[in-house]
């Protein structure tokens, strides 16, 4: 659309985005706040934005323990400087003079190897298992779901059949029914078989109710890859699975991450699911409603520590994804 | 550019991490297991049982076993609870914590394991005699105690003796005095947030309240045959009190004060009184967190009038083993030993009123009351399975009569007769043409 | 591609579906036939279409229909115009500052929706700074009471949505073609001329994919309700069909009822969206 040019247009362009802006992150800034103040000041009712002391306190409460009588700072910086290390060497892959791939890995392994440490060098809490929890739910929902998925999408994209139209439709109708419609036999299906509170349990299910959404944008993707691309190929000599694999994933890699983002997100959020089906192996969300009910004052301020904990892994994947996500977004939709 | 600011940030936090703080706990003194082991706690949290919490984690120093425990919202947490030992199966928790509200329910419904025999085993090494026999008798059902009494409780009446004598208001012995001292200081008063509150912000919060005053009036849940004795005169008389109370004391905003928002305003001075649990009274004579220290007091539960006993009753918290637990019960037991033993309950009380006769002299200015409240007060619930159904459907049915959909009777009626098909289903009492 | 190809590539999907949706589905059918409850949950007993008739006669679960029906109307039409509004304002900045603003406003739908509403609920704590500038502005002291708590729960819901729409709109303002504004230009069309006549047609199928997901997601609205209501603390009454469900489920105790409730959910549901699937599957015929 033709710009606006004339500059009170442009003031008030910008006062109304930057408005919006605060309006979206205002509530985060404010638990950021609260969760490094001591009890009296994030209770104290003239909400306080300056002239209280910081403490690092509620984290420390969240995360640990017990306090390690001396060096936790210096053991603290150390695993920070590690995590900052990993990191950069993922944003600077390219200058790195090695094959981007052998970065990512190392920088995989790294972190598998840090968070493997942690508990060894520090007495951390229950807070710590949920998190290794988290990650293992969410890992392993984005890949079981985006593998399957895959082959699905593929097939849904190329094969002309009827059928292929029955099961689009049938995914989009599952997609939109409640979900505990399924969670409560699940319970069910999981107290007579005994798989209540395992990993699998979890994220088989969680791979079930992702399936329908996860198939129609991995299909929405491979749509766009001209057929003739996997045809060349086998002519060539491949077979059809091995042309998908060589010829049309890599084509396709920035659909399945930005469709790997929506199941990340599905994974780390969910909170209904994993609260019936798991007893001792809860994921974050389930561990921090634990201060939602409001039976301990110092709640307050755990709460925001732990929500704060609970938010900076996801918005740093997201701010190196966010063009994937953005697209993911918009995929289905303009499309359409 | 952006990332370039990411990584700035962290190296930026990185700089500011202070010293950590020095903090010193006793040790755990439990037998290493051969095997490794990974014992599970659930339960709900408020001070004392945090500290109890912090104690059993203690446990996982000693080589072998890693003891978690998990802290939820008490009916979150009972819910969980219930999920895990429904089914039979290998329970996710070896020690579980209940109160007297659930020890019907669970112990009759067979999922927890009788610990006679434990306990006899280690009365000596721990001193068990010390916990008095009415905590024990909480917590046992036909000779078999199912629970080890970590906290004992009640609800008793916390004042600010400054703002009452301001307002020349005697500490109230009945609720009709309650509700003559909330009038004396005025439910508009810009002061306070209101001048009194109860706690009726859940249901099983109006569940509560509304079993202690039934009893109080001489009423009860059940008759002796187990049909619905909540719905009669006494059960209306109760609610009726009840809600009296809360129109003079706490108009439309305290149906929504919860037990945070109750402790918070007393320590902050915008509540003059309340009702709260001995478990969480330690909190209000914490220099820490209030300048009130010195004119906060404590008075037993009112009574409902002037003859009845005190509406508050003789709670207890317990730790037990489910049936199905997987580790073996003796360990599970030191463990549950570690947070229930002298030197640990001596330092709970100064979190919450610990069940040990010689951990009393430790404990807050709150306990007198608390005694006084348990000692004239109404009892603790029946150990019938059945009243966990009756607990559940008066937690669905009173919230209602709060919100204006249901007047008394007929919330009791309700709930009377969802009570009926459900015991009837269980087996409870006979269907009758 | 052959059918036996096709079905080598889909059957992990489909096998997962079928396994772990649709036998559920049909599980959750019979389940809501029985009574079933913590203490007999391996031996579920028979009683016919008692709790479906229980719902239907249930009058909280008709005011938990009522409050989602609410939530729907409410947060939906908002989602739309706000989203919309932001996204043309949007695509009046530079490129780079676009980037800057959108990882911002991203942020309320990547934040955990649990712990998005309690960080929701911190401002409207008795410390909160939105209680602290009602009491200023009102001079009355705040408490939540039913209507606070719902328009909280509404709020929340707008905030959390908002950025779905907000980049939905913004994709379709980036494929408008520019001779068609041009040509409107030319021929002095005003701002609200090439909104009404150009752009709001131009986004016309979006808006019915918005809505279309829009009304799938908003509901199943459980977490915000959760947390916002203080764990579904009944003197709001705010539960949506989904809380009520869970209430039904855990609180209650009743799983029978709790899942002919879901049941009942789904008829509802796809009475609502037959004509939408119907329009779907004729689609795709026509797409091949």
């Amino acid at each position: 659309m033709s710009k606006v040019t004339n500059p009170f247009g442009r003031l008030l362009i910008h006062l109304v985005l930057i408005v919006f802006a605060i309006y979206s992150a205002f509530p985060f800034f404010w638990t950021t706040l609260q969760s490094f103040k001591t009890f009296r000041d994030a209770n104290s009712r003239t909400p306080l934005f300056w002239g209280f002391t910081p403490t690092w306190e509620n984290y420390q409460e969240v995360w640990l323990r017990s306090v390690p009588e001396t060096g936790g700072a210096t053991l603290a910086f150390f695993l920070l400087l590690i995590v900052v290390l990993l990191i950069s060497a993922l944003i600077f892959a390219k200058y790195i003079p090695v094959p981007d791939s052998i970065v990512y890995a190392v920088v995989g392994i790294g972190f598998v190897i840090l968070l493997w440490a942690i508990p060894q060098l520090a007495d951390v809490s229950q807070f710590y298992d949920y998190f290794i929890n988290t990650l293992i739910v969410t890992v392993g929902t984005i890949v079981v779901s985006i593998s399957i998925g895959c082959l699905a999408g593929y097939g849904l994209a190329r094969y002309a059949g009827l059928l292929g139209v029955i099961i689009l439709i049938s995914a989009l109708a599952f997609r939109a029914l409640p979900r505990l419609a399924f969670i409560l036999p699940y319970f069910y299906i999981g107290t007579v078989t005994g798989l209540n509170d395992t990993y699998f349990l979890v994220i088989i299910t969680l791979v079930a109710v992702n399936q329908p959404f996860t198939i129609w944008m991995l299909r929405s993707f491979f749509m766009e890859i001209p057929k003739e691309l996997e045809e060349s190929a086998m002519v060539d000599g491949a077979s059809r699975l091995e042309a998908f694999v060589r010829v049309i994933v890599p084509i396709v890699w920035p659909g399945i991450i930005s469709t790997a983002l929506f199941s990340l997100l599905l994974a780390y959020n969910e909170f209904l699911l994993v609260r019936l089906l798991t007893q001792s192996n809860w994921t974050l969300p389930v561990a921090i409603s634990r201060f939602t009910g409001g039976e301990d004052p110092r709640h307050l301020t755990l709460a925001a520590a732990s929500a704060v904990s609970a938010t900076i892994p996801i918005m740093l994947v997201i701010l190196f994804f966010q063009k994937n996500l953005v697209k993911g977004l918009t995929a289905g939709a303009v499309k359409g | 550019m952006k990332k370039s600011f990411i990584v700035l940030a962290l190296l930026a936090l990185i700089v500011s991490i202070p010293a950590f703080a020095q903090d010193d706990m006793a040790a755990c003194t439990v037998t290493a297991p051969e095997d490794a082991t990974e014992v599970n706690m659930i339960g709900w949290s408020f001070p004392i049982t945090d500290f109890y919490a912090a104690e059993l984690e203690l446990c996982s120093d000693v080589d072998n076993l890693t003891v978690n425990t998990q802290l939820l919202a008490s009916a979150d947490a009972q819910e969980q609870v219930r999920l895990a030992l429904s089914t039979g199966a290998d329970s996710p928790y070896d020690i579980v914590h209940l109160s007297n509200g659930q020890v019907g329910e669970w112990a009759g419904a067979g999922w927890l394991l009788p610990l006679n025999d434990l306990i006899e085993e280690y009365s000596e090494q721990y001193n068990l005699d010390d916990i008095p026999q009415t905590a024990w008798d909480g917590v046992t059902i036909d000779g078999q105690i199912y629970g080890v009494p970590v906290v004992s409780n009640t609800l008793h009446f916390i004042y600010r003796e400054d703002i009452f004598e301001e307002f020349g208001i005697a500490v109230p012995d009945t609720y009709q005095e309650v509700i003559a001292a909330c009038e004396t200081i005025g439910l508009d008063n810009r002061d306070f947030d209101a001048p009194f509150t109860i706690n009726l912000s859940a249901g099983w919060a109006w569940e509560i309240e509304f079993f202690q005053f039934l009893r109080a009036f001489g009423g009860d849940f059940l008759n002796e045959d187990l049909t619905p004795a909540f719905n009669g005169q006494e059960g209306v008389q109760a609610v009726e009190l009840i809600l009296d109370v809360a129109n003079a004391c706490m108009g439309d905003f305290g149906y929504s004060f919860n037990l945070n928002d109750q402790e918070v305003a007393v320590q902050l001075g915008t509540l003059p009184a309340t009702n709260m649990w001995a478990s969480r009274a330690a909190n209000m004579s914490d220099p820490e967190r209030t300048d009130l220290v010195d004119v906060i007091s404590y008075a037993p539960a009112p009574r409902v009038s002037e003859d009845s006993p005190r509406a508050g009753s003789a709670w207890n918290d317990y730790y037990a083993i489910p049936a199905t637990a997987v580790n073996d019960p003796e360990l599970i037991f030191q463990i549950i030993m570690e947070a229930a033993d002298e030197e640990s309950q001596q330092r709970a009380a100064e979190f919450g009123s610990t069940t040990r006769l010689s951990t009393a002299e430790f404990g807050g200015p709150y306990l007198e009351a608390a005694g006084v409240t348990v000692a004239e007060g109404i009892g603790i619930y029946d150990k019938h399975p059945a009243i966990g159904i009756v607990r559940a459907k008066l937690g669905e049915f009173l919230p209602l009569i709060g919100t204006g959909d249901l007047t008394p009777q007929e919330a009791l009626d309700a709930a009377a007769e969802a009570y009926l098909e459900e015991a009837i289903a269980q087996g409870y009492i006979e269907a009758s043409e | 591609m052959k059918r036996g190809t096709f079905f080598a590539f889909s059957s992990p999907s489909i096998v997962i579906m079928t396994l772990l949706m649709l036998i559920p589905l049909l599980m959750a059918i019979y389940l809501g036939m029985t009574r079933l409850n913590f203490q007999n949950v391996t031996s579920p007993e028979f009683i016919g279409l008692a709790n479906y008739v229980n719902v239907l006669e249930d009058e909280q679960f008709w005011r938990a229909f009522r409050f989602t029906a609410l939530y729907i109307v409410m947060v939906v039409p908002m989602v739309i115009i706000v989203g919309f509004t932001i996204a043309m304002v949007l695509d009046q900045v530079s490129v780079v500052t676009r980037g800057i603003y959108l990882s911002i406003f991203l942020l309320p739908f990547i934040i955990v929706p649990i712990v998005g509403s309690l960080m929701f609920k911190q401002l409207f704590e008795a410390s909160g700074p939105l209680t602290y500038l009602y009491q200023e502005i009102f001079d009355v002291r705040y408490r939540p009471t039913e209507f606070s708590v719902k328009a909280m729960i509404i709020f929340y819901g707008v905030w959390y949505i908002t950025p779905f729409t907000l980049v939905v709109y913004f994709a379709g303002l980036q494929t408008l073609p520019g001779d068609l504004m041009e040509a409107a230009s030319i021929d002095g069309a005003s701002w609200h001329e090439k909104i009404r006549f150009i752009i709001v047609p131009h986004v016309q199928s979006l808006t019915i994919f918005v809505l279309l997901f829009c009304i799938m997601d908003t509901y199943r609205v459980f977490d915000s309700v959760f947390v916002l209501s203080d764990n579904l603390n009944p003197i709001y009454r705010a539960n949506s069909i989904m809380t009520y469900t869970f209430q039904q489920a855990t609180l209650v105790q009743n799983l029978g009822k709790a899942n002919a409730m879901a049941i009942i959910t789904v008829i509802g549901i796809l009475i609502v969206l037959i004509p939408n699937l119907y329009m779907s599957y004729k689609e795709q015929i026509a797409e091949r």
